[in-house]
C-alpha cells in the first residue's frame, strides 16, 4: 500500500488455561486489545467475553477454544497490539495475562503467564483470606504499565493461545521483522 | 536514519533465593541513537509464585529508536530487587543484556550478580537484608572498572524480545 500504512491480520484462539481448577467450579475470561496511538481496528472485536467453562473433575483443563479475529491498520510498529486477558473463577478474579501479538507472520503457539494482585499489607491479606480479591480497575494498565509498579502479584497459572499472523504492506515500507516463511519474493 | 523497534517483554526471573521480586530497567544507548517513542526505563510489578522459584512479570517493552550509526547498539540494564514484608527493597542483582542485532524473535537470558561484601557485611546481610550497592551504576557499563568489584551470582532474568529493523539496507549495513 502506497499510503504508508500496513495491515496486521490476526486469527487465533484462546485454547485453554492451565490453572489449579477444583471440581464444580466454572471459569470465564475476557480479552481486550491495547495498542498504540497509530493503530486502528478495521475489523473484528476489540474485546470479547468467553463462554463459561465448567470443571467436572479436579485439575481439568479449562478449555475455552475461544476465537479471536481482529484486523489492525497502522503506520508505525510502535504500540504493537497487546492482548490483555482477565480470567474469572465464578465471579472472582483468578488472574490477568498480557502478551504482545507476534510481529512475525506465521502460526505462533503462545504461553501466557497469569497472575492476580494481592494486597500489600497484612490487614488486606486478612481480607483476602476471608474471600476478598483485589482487582485492577483497568486491566489494560498492565499493557501500558501505568501505575503497575510496586503492585504485588501472585502467579496463578498459564493460558495457552494460538495466533496466526498475516501482515500486508509491512516489507514494502522497509521493515524487516526477521526470517519468515513466505516473503512473497 | 535507520530505525529499530524493540517489542517484547521482561518475562520472568528464575533461580533467585527469594520471591517477591521486582525489576527496574533502563535503556542504555550510544550517542548516535535517539528514542523516538516509548519509555526508556520502568519498573515491574512485584511478582511471586506459590509453588516454583520463578517470578513471572510479563512486563511489556515497546521502543522505537532511530540511529545514524551502529556504535552504541542498545543494551538493557536491569536491577532486580526483593520487596520484603515490611516494604523494604533489597538489591538482588544487577544485569546487562545486549539487544541482538538481527531482526526476529529472541529469548535472552540475563545472568545477574550482586556485589559481595566482607564476612561481616554478609552476616549483617543474612539477618537484616540490604547489602552493598553500587554507588555509580555507570561502572557496570564500562569494561575498564569492573576489576575493582567482587561479586556473587544471583538468578536469571529472561527477556523475550522481537526486533524489527528498518532501512538498514539503504545504508549498506548487513545484519
Amino acid at each position: 500500500m502506497s499510503d504508508g500504512t500496513f495491515l496486521l491480520i490476526i486469527s487465533g484462539q484462546i485454547e485453554f488455561l492451565d490453572v489449579m481448577a477444583p471440581a464444580n467450579t466454572s471459569y470465564h475470561c475476557k480479552y481486550e486489545f491495547y495498542s498504540g496511538p497509530d493503530w486502528k481496528i478495521i475489523g473484528g472485536l476489540e474485546n470479547g467475553l468467553s463462554q463459561v467453562a465448567n470443571i467436572i473433575n479436579n485439575n481439568d483443563k479449562v478449555v475455552f477454544n475461544f476465537p479471536v479475529e481482529v484486523q489492525f491498520k497502522s503506520t508505525n510498529p510502535f504500540g504493537w497490539p497487546q492482548l490483555v486477558l482477565s480470567v474469572y473463577k465464578e465471579m472472582k478474579l483468578e488472574g490477568y495475562g498480557r502478551v504482545h501479538l507476534p510481529t512475525q507472520p506465521g502460526c505462533h503457539k503462545m504461553e501466557v503467564n497469569l497472575s492476580k494482585p494481592k494486597s500489600g499489607y497484612l490487614l488486606g491479606q486478612l481480607w483476602s483470606f476471608l474471600g476478598y480479591q483485589p482487582e485492577l480497575l483497568e486491566p489494560t494498565n498492565l499493557a501500558s504499565t501505568t501505575g503497575t509498579n510496586l503492585i504485588r502479584m501472585v502467579s496463578t497459572g498459564k493460558a495457552f493461545m494460538t495466533f496466526n499472523i498475516v501482515t500486508q504492506g509491512f516489507l514494502t515500507l522497509g521493515y524487516d521483522s526477521g526470517p519468515t516463511h513466505n516473503r512473497g519474493e | 536514519m535507520a530505525e529499530v523497534h524493540i517489542i517484547g517483554e521482561i518475562k520472568e526471573a528464575k533461580a533467585f533465593s527469594k520471591q517477591e521480586l521486582f525489576c527496574k530497567w533502563y535503556l542504555h544507548i550510544g550517542n548516535n541513537w535517539r528514542v523516538i517513542e516509548g519509555k526508556r526505563e520502568g519498573d515491574t510489578q512485584v511478582a511471586s509464585s506459590p509453588f516454583i522459584d520463578t517470578c513471572h512479570w510479563s512486563y511489556p517493552i515497546d521502543l522505537h529508536l532511530a540511529t545514524s550509526g551502529i556504535q552504541g547498539w542498545p543494551k538493557i540494564y536491569l536491577e532486580v530487587y526483593h520487596l520484603d514484608w515490611l516494604g523494604r527493597a533489597h538489591l538482588f542483582g544487577y544485569g546487562l543484556v545486549t539487544i541482538p542485532t538481527s531482526p526476529g524473535r529472541h529469548t535472552l537470558d540475563c545472568y545477574t550478580w550482586r556485589p559481595l561484601g566482607t564476612l561481616r557485611d554478609r552476616i549483617f546481610q543474612f539477618f537484616l537484608g540490604g547489602g552493598l550497592q553500587i554507588k555509580y551504576p555507570d561502572l557496570i557499563f564500562s569494561p575498564e572498572n569492573r576489576y575493582r568489584l567482587s561479586t556473587e551470582a544471583m538468578g536469571v532474568v529472561t527477556l523475550e524480545l522481537e526486533l524489527i529493523l528498518r532501512n538498514f539496507n539503504n545504508y549498506g549495513v548487513e545484519y
